[in-house]
């Protein structure tokens, strides 16, 4: 009893980490249709500041990673600006390759080895309640997920950029004939899942404290499955999405019998694409939204 | 004739191998109500879309009074004071009626007036009040175009253009709509609009223009009589 | 009419017998970059007749190549050093002996299977929902590969591996793929195929059952995508289930795209000229003259050279170096250009 309520807090807290990961790319891809592969080196780029700021105190340290975060999406948002027009197969290879060019300008520059990050670490320290030990990071992982979550929830339901988001998340020329600026919406949107990717790299430092060049992208990967299968249509159903995926890779590598926990990519893969027979549009869309056409 | 407000000179618009408007020229006047009716398929929309920067001409120009649109994005175009009410309402039917209405502010050059331009609107369509918190996908088909229209008209626009406002409508509610726009009119709102309905239209009308294969064909004055067969021949080309 | 349509087969043929005859005059490492960029353009092409044809980008191609690559090493392996290093085999694998050509044929026949065996259910999906599907068939297959060592050398490296493609080999093998690959899609069947890529719809309601139209292309690419993972091991001599993973899945597609999805000359184009690019790019790091230039890079530029030359031509002409179109006749009169959209 104590084991499952253990991996349900555990799962919980996993899942509030792909939740945030997930909404960052959900954000993106409502108001410009993009999927953007590359988010994950945004989460990288957090890390590797994080990594570089080793020396100054926590608040800077928190500080800068934003900030860089929140640079490189809005590099990536000019960037990818000629593909407003393009096709989806192009949208999405190409933010691959630029997915693919960053990881490897971070090989170059940091190597593949991986160094330690070393930010709030005492937060691995666990306490004790009920039989069950939970580390502090996963309260403060499920804590500041929620809170994040909230925040953008109340910033989409009540402000007028929320307002503009949502309706450039709907239909953007409807949006756009009514005096919604489309480059503004896009790029808060990509502010806001920069911010989300340097939360994301945080929580994640402090459990997985290596920075590699692939810190982010194997964050991602996951949260982009969880997006689609959820639903990619409604930012709701690709946030639960994400949480789902990330809630069930651990509830998973605890129920499988421990020899066979190799497997657990296989087993969760293998529900992804059942789900997806299931139910093409999103485990948690009603009705029939239209899916995407590659 | 005066200063026209919109003056469209010879526009063409092409999709690929179609040409869906040709040479296209006619000028809005302040506070006129002109007409643009003709078959399915004549180029109204088209025309209607390439004033508010939504698709591309290869040639020609549109002024709202001396200044150029053509190249100018859609939601520039709406906040300099054009509002297009669109084709099939375009209504956000999961935002509430509420959430609708305030999409249409973001159009708006000035910020002061906004309330009671919110107080005319409602008056005008009292159910943008009544219902503001429901989702507007619950409305009847003739409360969103009501919602559509009111959408429009909070952006406080020199120019309404509405495609097709009557379509899939009853009769009687049809009514009611010419009774708004005839409403809208009065506060000197200078407006084009594309309709099916070519006689109620061309009653409503200042002036109505007939359009096919992209051009006009033909130009009704409101207050001449109507010959149906006039009409009908520049419809179908006879 | 009949020359300008076999231009579309015989000008990529040329182009590829061209490459490895360049290729057969160079020696050292050169020559065995050569010989890769001939084996990844079979992988390229091999993707094209599914992706091309059907419109609908697959991220699961690379399981067929990885299947067909460790079949090849397992059934051409030695069987004492199988026995040796790769003991937890099934003991019909360790027993299985093959020639080169027969590894290459049965490589081809399980990427065949395996592929219609995966798209009978994903074929169903359409879009980014099929995208996710394939993309999680590569993950399991890797799953499966790098954890089951009863079907393959799990995470070590299989090997030694007969190194039998020669220039010939894969010159044959990359020309081979591209006359099927024309050959297919001269076919009735890869004309429906193409009409419902461009208008799913009309398609459906003339009658073309879709789903049996990408399941055959599917299976169709996915034998000539084992196929190249034959070629690939006998290239390499030794096989690791990293190695033909994620980053190969995405440099494939990325030279589909850069080339131009939907033409066989887009295909090849790609391939040749990124993988083209990637060899001399390995060799300028190697700090060795290349075509008379001494370029001394330091290593890891490579890629991310590679990172930035595909993201550029994705961005500055997304529909790829050739547009997405075959070759044309080049001695006649320019046809009539399709209207832009
Ligand atoms: N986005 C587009 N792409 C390609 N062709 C288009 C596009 N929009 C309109 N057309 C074509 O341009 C022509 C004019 O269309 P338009 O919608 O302007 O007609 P309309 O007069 O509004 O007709 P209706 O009364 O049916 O609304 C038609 O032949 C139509 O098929
Ligand atoms: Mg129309």
């Amino acid at each position: 009893m104590t084991d499952l309520i253990q991996s349900l807090v555990d799962g919980v807290a996993l899942g509030s980490l792909y939740a945030l990961a997930a909404l960052g790319i959900g954000l993106v891809f409502g108001v410009m249709r993009l999927i953007n592969f590359a988010y994950g080196e945004v989460i990288t780029a957090a890390a590797y500041t994080l990594l570089l700021t080793k020396d100054l105190n926590v608040g800077l340290r928190i500080l800068l990673a934003v900030a860089v975060a929140v640079a490189l999406s809005l590099v990536m948002e000019f960037v990818f600006r000629p593909l407003r027009v393009a096709t989806p197969a192009t949208m999405l290879i190409t933010t691959f390759a630029v997915s693919f060019l960053l990881q490897n300008v971070a090989v170059l520059w940091f190597g593949t080895q991986g160094e330690s990050i070393g930010f709030l670490s005492d937060l691995n320290r666990a306490f004790e309640i009920g039989g069950i030990r939970i580390r502090w990071i996963t309260l403060v992982s499920i804590l500041v997920g929620g809170a994040f979550l909230a925040a953008i929830a109340y910033l989409l339901d009540r402000t007028d950029i929320g307002l503009q988001m949502r309706a450039a998340a709907s239909d953007f020329t409807t949006a756009r004939l009514l005096g919604v600026r489309a480059t503004r919406v896009i790029i808060f949107a990509f502010i806001l899942s920069g911010v989300l990717a340097a939360v994301v790299a945080m929580m994640l430092a402090v459990q997985r404290p290596l920075a590699t060049p692939t810190f982010g992208f194997f964050v991602v990967i996951p949260a982009l499955v969880g997006v689609v299968v959820g639903g990619l249509d409604r930012l709701l159903s690709a946030t639960i999405g994400g949480f789902v995926i990330g809630f069930a890779t651990v509830m998973l590598s605890d129920l499988l019998p421990s020899q066979s926990r190799v497997f657990l990519n296989s087993v969760l893969f293998g529900l992804v694409i059942v789900v997806l027979l299931v139910k093409p549009n999103g485990l948690f869309l009603r009705g029939a939204a239209t899916a995407e056409r590659l | 004739m005066g200063e026209a407000v919109l003056q469209v000179g010879e526009l063409d618009v092409w999709f690929g191998p179609l040409q869906a408007v040709r040479k296209l020229s006619f000028a809005l006047q302040p506070g006129e109500v002109v007409g643009l009716v003709g078959p399915n398929g004549a180029g109204k929309s088209t025309t209607l879309l390439t004033i508010m920067g939504m698709n591309q001409p290869t040639s020609g120009s549109v002024r709202l009074g001396d200044r150029e649109l053509v190249g100018l994005s859609p939601e520039t175009i709406a906040q300099l004071g054009i509002a297009l009410v669109p084709e099939g309402r375009r209504i956000y039917a999961e935002f509430t009626v509420a959430e609708n209405l305030r999409l249409g502010t973001f159009g708006r050059r000035q910020a002061d007036g906004l309330e009671a331009d919110l107080a005319w609107v409602n008056s005008l369509f009292p159910i943008v009040d009544e219902f503001r918190d429901r989702p507007a996908g619950q409305l009847s088909g003739g409360q969103q175009q009501q919602l559509a229209i009111a959408r429009a008209l909070i952006a406080r626009p020199q120019i309404l253009l509405l495609d097709e406002p009557s379509l899939g409508l009853a009769p009687t509610i049809v009514d009611g709509l010419f009774d708004a726009l005839a409403e809208i009119r009065k506060r000197g709102v200078t407006i084009l609009m594309v309709e099916q309905r070519a006689q109620l239209t061309a009653e409503f009308a200042d002036r109505s223009l007939v359009m096919r294969g992209g051009e006009i064909v033909l130009t009704l004055a409101g207050d001449e009589p109507l010959d149906p067969a006039q009409i009908a021949s520049a419809y179908f080309g006879a | 009419m009949a020359a300008r349509r076999a231009w579309e087969l015989i000008g990529p043929v040329l182009l590829v017998a061209a490459v490895g005859f360049v290729g057969s005059l160079t020696s050292g490492s050169m020559e065995f970059q050569f010989r890769s960029v001939l084996v990844i353009a079979t992988i390229v092409v091999a993707l094209h007749v599914f992706v091309g044809n059907s419109g609908v980008i697959s991220f699961g191609h690379v399981s067929f190549v990885v299947l067909g690559a460790i079949a090849a090493g397992v059934a051409t392996t030695p069987a004492e050093i199988k026995a040796r290093s790769l003991s937890e085999l099934f003991p019909f694998l360790l027993d299985l002996q093959l020639s080169n050509i027969e590894s290459l044929v049965l490589a081809a026949v399980l990427g065949g299977v395996f592929a219609f065996l995966v798209g009978v259910p994903i074929m169903r999906l359409s879009g980014l929902q099929a995208g996710i599907a394939t993309f999680a068939v590569i993950i399991i297959t890797n799953n499966v590969f790098r954890n089951w060592d009863r079907i393959g050398p799990a995470a070590r490296a299989l090997g030694p591996i007969p190194e039998t493609t020669g220039f010939l080999q894969a010159t044959i093998g990359l020309v081979l793929v591209i006359v099927v690959a024309y050959g297919y899609q001269r076919t009735r069947m890869a004309r429906m195929l193409r009409a419902a890529r461009e208008d799913p719809a009309a398609a459906q309601s003339s009658g073309v059952n879709i789903y049996r139209q990408r399941l055959l292309a599917f299976t169709l690419s996915g034998a000539m995508a084992g196929l190249s993972g034959g070629l690939l091991a006998h290239l390499l001599g030794s096989v690791t289930t990293e190695v033909v993973f994620l980053d190969l899945t995405f440099i494939t597609l990325a030279m589909l795209v850069v080339g131009g999805i939907g033409s066989l000359w887009g295909a090849v184009v790609g391939a040749l000229s990124i993988a083209g690019l990637n060899a001399f790019l390995a060799e300028a790091e190697r700090e060795v003259g290349v075509f008379g230039f001494d370029i001394d890079l330091p290593s890891g530029t490579r890629l991310v050279v590679l990172g930035i030359i595909m993201a550029a031509v994705l961005l500055f002409r997304p529909s790829g170096l050739t547009g997405g179109r075959e070759l044309s006749w080049p001695f006649a009169r320019r046809g009539r250009v399709a209207p832009g959209g």
